[in-house]
């Protein structure tokens, strides 16, 4: 006998995790079904030696202490999961070499934050600020829009919120001249440009003045035992909430009649039934491969195509056999480039040899005693287009991995003094097969789809009422309205079984 | 009321340029059609493949208690190519023994460059009472079909960390691994060198002794010393693998100890290589292995339980055995429970623990730490010590 649900969930990342536990509290009878062993997706923790690393979370935005809580931790508190979550406390330190190069670091809250851009860039403190000012006019016009479910009127909008209008879906750095911000404070603002993965120059501002600000406002945190406890936590949620969760179980097909979804078939051949399906997968994977071709609408391929793969990663995590101090590490994370141009560095995305960006965390900063005594975690992680990767074969892959390695590791020590290849006793490398082998993303993308201006987060969300014709088949993940990142993906989520649940309570 | 900004030249029509273009995107038919894949999934499914179909092209066998298969894929499954490797690492075998169904982790004992070639070689010794081993030195043979994982497994050689010397202490069948690495020396693959400790009983039981010396006979990157426990014999050392042999062929300057051995070995050497004074960093260790209850451990009094397999919702009761790792059990009731190292480490067999309580012994117990909160268990390395009900994930 066929099996039936109310929602079925495909994937259990970030996403599909949230949208399961959510789907499950609200009372739906739900199963998520995950390819692996384990849960997580990006959001996992590995052991070798003596050392557990974090695979992916450098900070989570929106969480934000007991007093003011951020998006995440309401939701997560609804969900009552149990956590032991680390306060951020310095927001970023950023070493970029070349001309106009600087090595700046700045704390988290808002006014710390300002006040700093001003001592590092002398006259940027009113740009700054109206920076932030415009996000809240962002949040605001957001709040008149999504008021009536994306009903609203052109005529208020440019009344209420021309500031909004002009910098929702206009690139960072037009706003930034706009505001005629000193070039310093422009380049030092520019930092988190890697989580959003497109240059300034490409994507909104709106978007990013969002984000900056959820980090610095909203104090990021980090989980204690590595983003596995979050997962595992939102695992044990659906359990509670009386869902069940089949791993290692694939989903081959999603089955769609008459433009309206009704259940999946796993790679072992099990049909199970369900009148609503979220998928933690993406739409360019459902629509190559999980549905019949004369079920997808025509917009929907059409927009499916013309999307973008984000960003994949290339990663490496070193268990050190000495302590942060006997390093000399003092920062939780540094970003390092080799010149201020986003575009350049974008563009050396692509080029293994060439690209000029990373970061390097070390986890004992910001989360003592997280190795043994005497011992620290390092981690670097390097953004990539998947394709730079393309001429790699399986004989030179080690290889290839490891000069990149080698490469990274000799400009880290030689832009901070510190020595790191003396005293390596773990290390792990994970490049865009990697990614692609443990998440199956189309070339190992990490980052949802990118957010050009035609696809950020502003028209995602606005035209998402006439996208996803297939009735019954929702998305979420980074890929989802809210973007690619933790929070995000855990929103998105959030936002999909909710729709669900209205849908339901319709009828539909 | 939205702040007082001046934004100079910004025009708020902006606004719907991004949304146009997006309309316009969604409507614009195109005869192109998705990518089905994608080239790092292609790679990645080539470097990790889920499983390999094989079959067995030769048999090698070495005196009456070894033998090695050679593995080319099997054709006839779609099978095309064997997986590229790391020398050191290892594959799982899948077996049906009677009514039980298991893994068994087996080094492979060729090189990575034959892997190019479309072969690999796994070489079987029997092991003491043992189950897998006897089977397959018993049936395996030309022609038989294997199915094994990817290749798996850390116990490779790493120039971001390791020493350029490395000193191998092997034991037993633990010199297959060894053997992939002498082959990735010789064949320029790995660059490193190495001085091999290779202990055996006599020098009857020597595994592989001719294809050492020729490969020692091709590259002077690769020297083997055999170590004999029971015997005196002129060019071979006597005794077992102590620090003081060690410290005779290790080089004066830096050098990596890398240990594949019985678990024995692994005791001895326990209370040996402290004596070196090598930093934690210079010292690996292969997998440990199936931990076997030795009846002295602290805190396990072995004893026959029932645990409760929930697989999927479906329920159903087994015994497990005096001395059992749940993995066992459930196996020895024809459940294929997922596995891969057997030793703890991998987290393949990870199971989710709803009742009861479970004996791991600390140096096998690979979990991580959200693990412990949420009853996320390795039953390969898990006994239980009462009646126990686990979710296995399959
Ligand atoms: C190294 C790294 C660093 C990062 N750093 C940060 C950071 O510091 N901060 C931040 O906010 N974000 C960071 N990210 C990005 C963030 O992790 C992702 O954007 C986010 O987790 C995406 O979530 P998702 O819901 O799309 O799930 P994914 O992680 O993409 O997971 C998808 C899941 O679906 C499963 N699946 C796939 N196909 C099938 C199928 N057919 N049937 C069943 N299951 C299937 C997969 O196995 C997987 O578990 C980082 C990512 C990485 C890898
Ligand atoms: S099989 Fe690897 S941990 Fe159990």
């Amino acid at each position: 006998m066929v099996k039936n649900y109310d929602v079925i969930v495909i994937g259990a990342g970030n996403g599909g995790l949230t949208a399961a536990a959510r789907s499950a509290h609200m009372g739906m009878k739900t199963l998520l079904l995950e390819k692996h062993n384990i849960p997580g997706g990006c959001a996992s923790s590995f052991r070798r030696g003596r050392f557990e690393f974090e695979t992916a979370l450098h900070e989570l935005a929106e969480y934000g202490g007991p007093e003011d809580r951020g998006e995440i931790r309401r939701l997560f508190d609804k969900l009552g999961l149990e956590l032991e979550m680390i306060e951020m406390k310095h927001a970023f330190r950023t070493i970029v070499t070349g001309p106009d190069g600087f090595d700046a670091a700045v704390p988290m809250g808002m006014e710390a934050f300002i006040q700093k851009m001003e001592v590092l860039s002398p006259g940027s403190e009113k740009s700054v600020r109206q920076c932030f000012a415009l996000a809240d006019d962002c949040s605001n016009a957001l709040r008149y829009i999504f008021k009536n479910k994306g009903v609203y009127d052109r005529d208020v909008l440019l009344r209420d919120h021309s500031n909004f209008m002009k910098v929702a879906n206009t690139p960072v750095t037009e706003v930034f001249e706009a505001l005629r911000m000193p070039t310093a404070a422009r380049n030092i603002l520019s930092t988190y440009w890697s989580y959003i993965g497109l240059p300034l120059t490409k994507f909104d501002f709106m978007l990013y003045i969002l984000m900056v600000k959820r980090y610095i406002e909203i104090h990021a945190y980090i989980p204690k035992m590595r983003s596995h406890d979050i997962t595992l936590a939102l695992a044990d949620a659906v359990y509670r909430f009386g869902g069940d969760v089949w791993y290692n179980t694939e989903v081959k097909r999603i089955l769609v009649k008459d433009r309206r979804a009704y259940g999946v078939v796993t790679a072992n051949g099990e049909e199970v039934h369900a009148r609503h399906i979220i998928s933690n997968i993406s739409h360019k994977t459902v629509f190559a491969n999980m549905i019949d071709r004369e079920q997808i609408p025509a917009q929907d391929l059409n927009l499916a195509r013309a999307r973008s793969v984000g960003l994949s990663s290339f990663d490496f995590y070193m268990g050190m056999s000495k302590s942060p101090e006997e390093l000399g590490i003092e920062d939780y994370c540094i970003f390092f480039a080799d010149t201020v141009d986003t575009d350049d560095l974008y563009d050396r995305f692509s080029d293994i040899e060439r690209n000029g960006r990373f970061t390097m965390n070390c986890m004992n900063i910001a989360n003592p005693g997280c190795s043994p005594e005497g011992t620290s975690l390092m981690w670097c992680t390097m953004l990539f287009k998947g394709e730079a990767w393309n001429a790699v074969k399986p004989e030179n892959y080690n290889k290839t991995k490891r000069n990149l390695v080698m490469r990274v590791i000799k400009e880290y020590e030689r832009l901070t003094g510190n020595i790191l290849s003396d005293s390596i006793e773990e290390i792990a490398i994970a490049a865009p097969p990697t990614f692609a082998r443990y998440i199956g993303t189309p070339n190992g993308s990490i980052y949802g789809y990118e957010p050009f201006l035609w696809d950020g987060m502003m028209p995602r969300m606005l035209a998402a009422g006439e996208e996803n014709n297939i009735q019954g088949l929702h998305f979420c993940g980074g890929h989802g309205e809210r973007l690619h990142g933790f929070s995000s993906a855990y929103s998105n989520g959030d936002s999909a079984a909710r729709i669900v649940a209205a849908e339901m309570k319709e009828g539909r | 009321m939205q702040n007082n900004i001046e934004l100079i030249g910004l025009d708020p029509e902006n606004f719907w340029r991004a949304m146009e273009e997006r309309r316009n995107v969604i409507v614009a038919d195109s005869a192109e059609e998705l990518p089905r894949e994608y080239a790092m999934n292609i790679l990645a499914a080539r470097l990790h493949p889920h499983q390999q179909y094989f079959i067995i092209s030769q048999v090698k066998e070495h005196g009456p208690d070894a033998k090695s298969y050679v593995l080319e894929p099997d054709k006839s499954c779609g099978a095309t190519e064997c997986a590229y490797f790391s020398a050191g690492q290892y594959l799982a075998v899948y077996l049906e023994i009677g009514g039980s169904r298991l893994w068994r982790p087996y080094s492979i004992c060729s090189g990575p460059a034959e892997a190019l070639q479309g072969r690999c070689v796994l070489t079987v010794k029997r092991a003491k009472d043992g189950f897998a081993s006897e089977f397959i030195l018993a049936n395996w043979q030309a022609g038989t079909k294997v199915v094994t994982s990817g290749p798996l497994g850390h116990f490779s050689y790493e120039p971001l960390r390791d020493a350029k010397t490395v000193v191998g202490l092997a034991g037993g069948s633990g010199i297959t691994p060894f053997h992939s690495l002498a082959c990735a020396i010789r064949d320029g693959v790995d660059d490193f060198d190495l001085v091999l400790l290779y202990g055996s009983r006599n020098s009857d039981d020597i595994l592989l002794k001719e294809e050492f010396d020729a490969i020692a006979a091709q590259c002077d990157r690769v020297k083997v010393v055999h170590v004999l426990s029971d015997e005196k014999k002129a060019g071979y050392e006597n005794g077992f693998l102590t620090a003081e042999l060690i410290q005779r062929y290790a080089p004066a300057g830096d050098y990596s100890v890398f240990v594949c051995g019985p678990r024995a070995m692994y005791d001895f050497l326990e209370t040996e290589l402290p004596k070196l004074g090598l930093s934690p960093r210079r010292v690996r260790h292969e997998l440990f292995g199936e931990y076997k209850i030795s009846g002295r451990e602290s805190g396990y009094a072995a004893r026959e339980t029932n645990a409760k397999i929930v697989i999927r919702g479906e329920e159903r009761t087994i015994k497990c055995l005096p001395g059992e790792s749940l993995l066992s059990a459930m196996e020895r009731a024809g459940i294929a429970a997922p596995s891969q190292c057997r030793s703890g480490e991998c987290g393949y067999c990870r199971s989710r623990l709803l009742q009861g309580e479970v004996f791991v012994p600390s140096h096998v117990d690979g979990r991580r730490l959200a693990d412990f909160k949420y009853g996320g268990i390795h039953p390969c390395c898990s006994f239980p010590l009462g009646d126990t009900a686990i979710e296995v994930p399959m």
